[in-house]
């Protein structure tokens, strides 16, 4: 059960370089064939540093870096029961262009814990993580929100 | 600093994004879980997800929330897009085909933004729902 004790712990900040590869990758992992994620003069012209990470690619972030298993390890930091969590939502918020060549600081943080009834008896706890990236002029360039639901447990 | 794909002026309240759909595979997972790192078997190893009682593998849901984010790059353009909640409704077999869809509901000029806001559903091939989320949009204007 997820320690509520733990609203506002800040964890431990790690940089990131945004690949280029990496960048089309993504795209190509998710069959976009926009020749902005891949051509960097065509991204220049259209007002880009570099060519532009697709919305959704920093969440790959916390796969990669700074550990495989980053995530699986910060859930049980917060001592969540991972067999009866799942991912719920996931918001972004674009604040300035991410781009290949960034090396951005990732900081992340436990926002909020919130019960809520569960629709079979028992209450789920509802945890929010807020991620933000900074540039290295320390703009902040984008903030990423993720829900996990741990389930009531049935006993 | 954006494509200019919908401008401001051509974009209605009702309008709806072009539909993305595809037949999910087990390859469309395998890809995605090398393009964004998230290896948990339950959604690579089908011996795994068998164990623990699951029918199969089943997909990421950001990954039927990057093809969800595609149509909306598509769409939209890439660079516009100020905010983009997704809430993950149902998993995604291999087998299934998924629907993305996305409908203008307010347009809206705030602090100089031209801006729209859109709702977005990813549903299965009987309708039922896979993704419900919304998303901010600032677009270009012609003027």
């Amino acid at each position: 059960m997820v320690n509520e004790a733990i609203i506002g712990k800040e964890f431990p900040p790690f940089e990131f370089l945004v690949e280029r590869g990496k960048i089309k990758e993504f795209a190509r992992a998710l069959g976009d064939k926009n020749p902005l994620f891949t051509d960097v003069e065509l991204a220049k012209k259209a007002g880009f540093k570099s060519v532009p990470a697709p919305p959704t690619f920093t969440a790959s972030f916390l796969h990669h870096v700074p550990d495989e298993n980053f995530l699986l390890n910060l859930m049980m930091e917060m001592e969540i029961d991972v067999a009866r969590s799942v991912h719920g939502e996931s918001e972004f918020e674009y604040i300035k262009p991410v781009t290949a060549g960034d090396v951005l600081t990732v900081s992340m943080t436990v926002k909020d814990i919130t019960k809520k009834e569960g629709k079979r008896g028992g209450v789920m706890n509802l945890i929010t993580t807020e991620s933000t990236y900074a540039n290295k002029d320390g703009d902040v360039v984008q903030k990423d929100r993720m829900l996990f639901i741990e389930r009531a447990s049935v006993t | 600093m954006a494509e200019e794909k919908l401008f401001f002026e051509d974009a209605s309240v009702g309008d709806e994004a072009p539909e993305l759909s595809l037949e999910v595979t087990r390859t469309h997972i395998a890809k995605y879980a090398g393009a964004g790192g998230d290896f948990n078997p339950i959604h690579t190893d089908e011996a795994f997800a068998q164990s623990v009682g699951l029918p199969s593998v089943f997909a990421m849901g950001l990954m039927q929330g990057g093809y969800l984010a595609r149509m909306l790059t598509d769409w939209l353009g890439v660079g516009n897009l100020k905010r983009y909640k997704i809430r993950f409704t149902g998993q995604v077999w291999p087998g299934e085909t998924i629907t993305c869809k996305g409908k203008v509901t307010k347009k809206y000029e705030k602090d100089g933004a031209n801006l729209i806001d859109c709702e977005l559903a990813v549903v299965n091939q009987e309708g039922a729902s896979k993704i419900a989320g919304e998303a901010t949009a600032a677009l270009p204007s012609r003027r």
